[in-house]
């Protein structure tokens, strides 16, 4: 079997269970996911601990192996994440932050491989001038487009991408999601994409993931996984789904519902 | 290295910037070098710097006076300044990045007050240490306080869930505690105890002896190698500790290890000269506006620039008053603040 596959997942922070039997369906190779949902619905959780960065417990199948059992130094070799920013007072510069990666979690990766591994990386983003640029003289945007570099370099089985575009403008915003999806079909690998803008997600992603209270709400097609009713009980707002003329859903939240 | 430039134009442009890098560090070791042989040409008694350069190479060269001056008193003190100073830059440079705080050096975490109480409860007390001569209790009390106090900062550090800030936190309240307690000790102490206790917590260099500079020269040398082992970890760890932790970074026993060798280095190094502060502190934010994070160059660099400052401040503690010999603790600052600041501003105009 390839893809990922969630059969139940626990995480917490402290005593507040975060995620809770979390499940999702056979992701498969290749496609990307969006993660929607409200502030601590789980979304970022989810990553992290899918990441090995948050503890967390549970059955979770990659590939054929289970990734929770895996220990962090193999897991880092197959599975990327992209945190929600880079540290702004750091005089790195965006060549070491992205070699550095490339270094600690594929150890096996040496010499012209992995240096032309970074070359590509970088032009494929479009950021080689930022290559020596420290991350503290740049902006928010282009470090997360670095966050992003490290990600892509080590082309992983499985993408964990929380909040890329959040700091982008509207083209770097589908420059980004276009880059994940490319890289996703050439490497057959999984991506899951935590993003807020939904018409965006919808737009660019192959399925989504409704999560609210640590749950996965809906789940499908991104073409017609999401209602009215999905999106009140997700975000608590008023909503409609329509379609456009190119037969995308196109969500409008009319009004905020009053708090239950 | 022709066809990498056509192949690889990022590569080749990282290469050149790193090659500046190294020439920055090679700069720096020059300068200390310079800083090293000023400091030991300069003196009460006049000694020209042929002379000793000549003497060094062949101390026969010397007549006796000379090679006492020479060998027995300006060397031990230069070198001792030497190794200190780089040890407490080195200690300093991994303990900020590590605790993830650019004001973390070995005071912040109280090594630097323990080793205080430790020297003052030696010197009230009168301790000596069995089979060691009397020179060496206040050392060895210094040294075994620096150390607990180390063990308890990294016994909370082990504990789940304890991150940088808290450590920093730790360390802090531990630094007011023992600085309370030497208080305590100054208060019950003997006017001419109380007197001893401040000129140990000013710093001094001039007490040193060959055996005391080759144990803090073995530490760092033990030291410097396992650091640099770490280089590309410690590294990975500036771009955040949860982006490390995902690239595969065992980020609690890189802290744990690290703190454990910085503490051990800056132990040592307080316990024979007393309390030095700013070399820790600054020594590493030096290093880092000339090269960059990138720990391979940033940390030999912040132990140069850590030997510089206190050779620089040796050199200064014996011309500012002439006829005496300043607490090189004092001078530490004085010296170290304008070059600080200079750096500071210089690299605000670049921006």
């Amino acid at each position: 079997m390839t893809g990922l596959r969630i059969d139940t997942l626990a995480a917490a922070y402290g005593r507040k269970r975060i995620l809770d039997g979390f499940a999702l369906p056979l992701l498969a190779p290749g496609s990307v996911t969006a993660l929607l949902g409200a502030n601590g619905a789980g979304k970022s959780t989810l990553l992290k601990s899918l990441a090995g960065v948050h503890r967390a417990e549970g059955r979770v199948d990659l590939d054929g192996t289970a990734l929770m059992e895996m220990p962090q130094c193999e897991r880092a070799g197959v599975v990327g994440y992209l945190p929600q920013t880079l540290p702004s007072g750091s005089s790195l510069v965006a060549y070491e932050v992205v070699a550095a990666a490339l270094r600690a979690a594929l150890p096996g990766l040496v010499g012209a491989a992995r240096d032309g591994r970074l070359e590509a990386t970088f032009a494929r983003l479009g950021i080689a001038d930022l290559a020596l640029r420290r991350l503290d003289s740049l902006s928010g945007g282009q470090r997360q487009l670095v966050a992003l570099a490290q990600v892509l370099a080590r082309a992983p089985r499985l993408m964990l991408l929380d909040e890329p575009t959040s700091a982008l403008d509207l083209r770097w915003q589908i420059f980004v999601l276009e880059a994940v999806r490319e890289a996703a079909r050439r490497d057959g690998s999984v991506a899951l994409v935590a993003i807020h803008d939904i018409n965006l997600a919808l737009r660019f992603t192959d399925a989504v993931a409704v999560l609210k209270d640590g749950k996965v709400l809906a789940f499908g097609d991104s073409r017609d996984a999401l209602t009215p009713e999905i999106l009140g009980q997700a975000y608590g707002v008023a909503a409609r789904v329509e379609s456009c003329s190119h037969g995308y859903s196109i969500v409008i939240a009319d009004r905020a519902l009053a708090v239950s | 290295m022709t066809e990498d430039a056509v192949d690889l134009p990022l590569a080749a442009a990282y290469a050149r910037f790193v090659r500046r890098r190294v020439l920055l560090v090679l700069a720096l070791g020059i300068a200390t070098l310079a800083a090293f042989l000023a400091d030991i040409s300069t003196g009460a008694s006049v000694l020209p710097l042929a002379d000793i350069v000549h003497g060094l190479i062949d101390p026969g060269h010397l007549d006796r006076a000379q090679r006492v001056v020479l060998w027995d008193i300006r060397l031990p003190t230069a070198c001792m300044a030497l190794a200190v100073g780089a040890g407490l830059g080195l200690a300093g440079a991994e303990m900020q990045t590590v605790l993830a705080n650019p004001l973390a050096s070995p005071f912040t975490l109280g090594v630097s007050h323990a080793a205080t109480l430790g020297a003052s409860l030696a010197i009230v007390f009168g301790v000596s240490v069995p089979g060691l001569g009397g020179a060496w209790a206040i050392p060895v009390a210094a040294f075994a306080f620096a150390l607990a106090a180390t063990l308890i900062v990294q016994a909370l550090a082990s504990r789940q869930g304890a991150g940088a800030q808290t450590v920093v936190l730790f360390g802090i309240a531990l630094g007011f505690a023992a600085n309370a307690l030497v208080w305590l000790v100054q208060y019950v102490a003997s006017a001419d105890a109380v007197q001893q206790i401040v000129f140990w917590s000013m710093g001094s260099l001039i007490r040193a002896t060959w055996g005391q500079v080759g144990i803090v020269a073995t530490v760092f040398v033990l030291c410097l190698p396992l650091a640099l082992s770490r280089a590309w970890s410690l590294t990975a760890l500036r771009a955040g500790e949860e982006h490390a932790r995902a690239i595969g970074i065992g980020v609690e026993r890189l802290r744990l290890a690290t703190l454990a060798r910085v503490s051990l280095m800056a132990a040592v190094a307080v316990a024979f000269v007393g309390t030095i502060g700013f070399v820790g502190l600054v020594a590493p934010h030096i290093a880092r506006i000339l090269v960059g994070e990138d720990h391979r160059f940033s940390l030999p660099a912040s132990a140069l620039a850590g030997g510089l400052m206190l050779c620089l401040a040796s050199l200064a503690s014996k011309t500012i008053a002439p006829g005496t010999i300043l607490p090189v603790g004092i001078v530490t600052a004085i010296v170290g603040i304008p070059m600080f600041l200079g750096l500071l501003l210089s690299q605000g105009r670049a921006k």
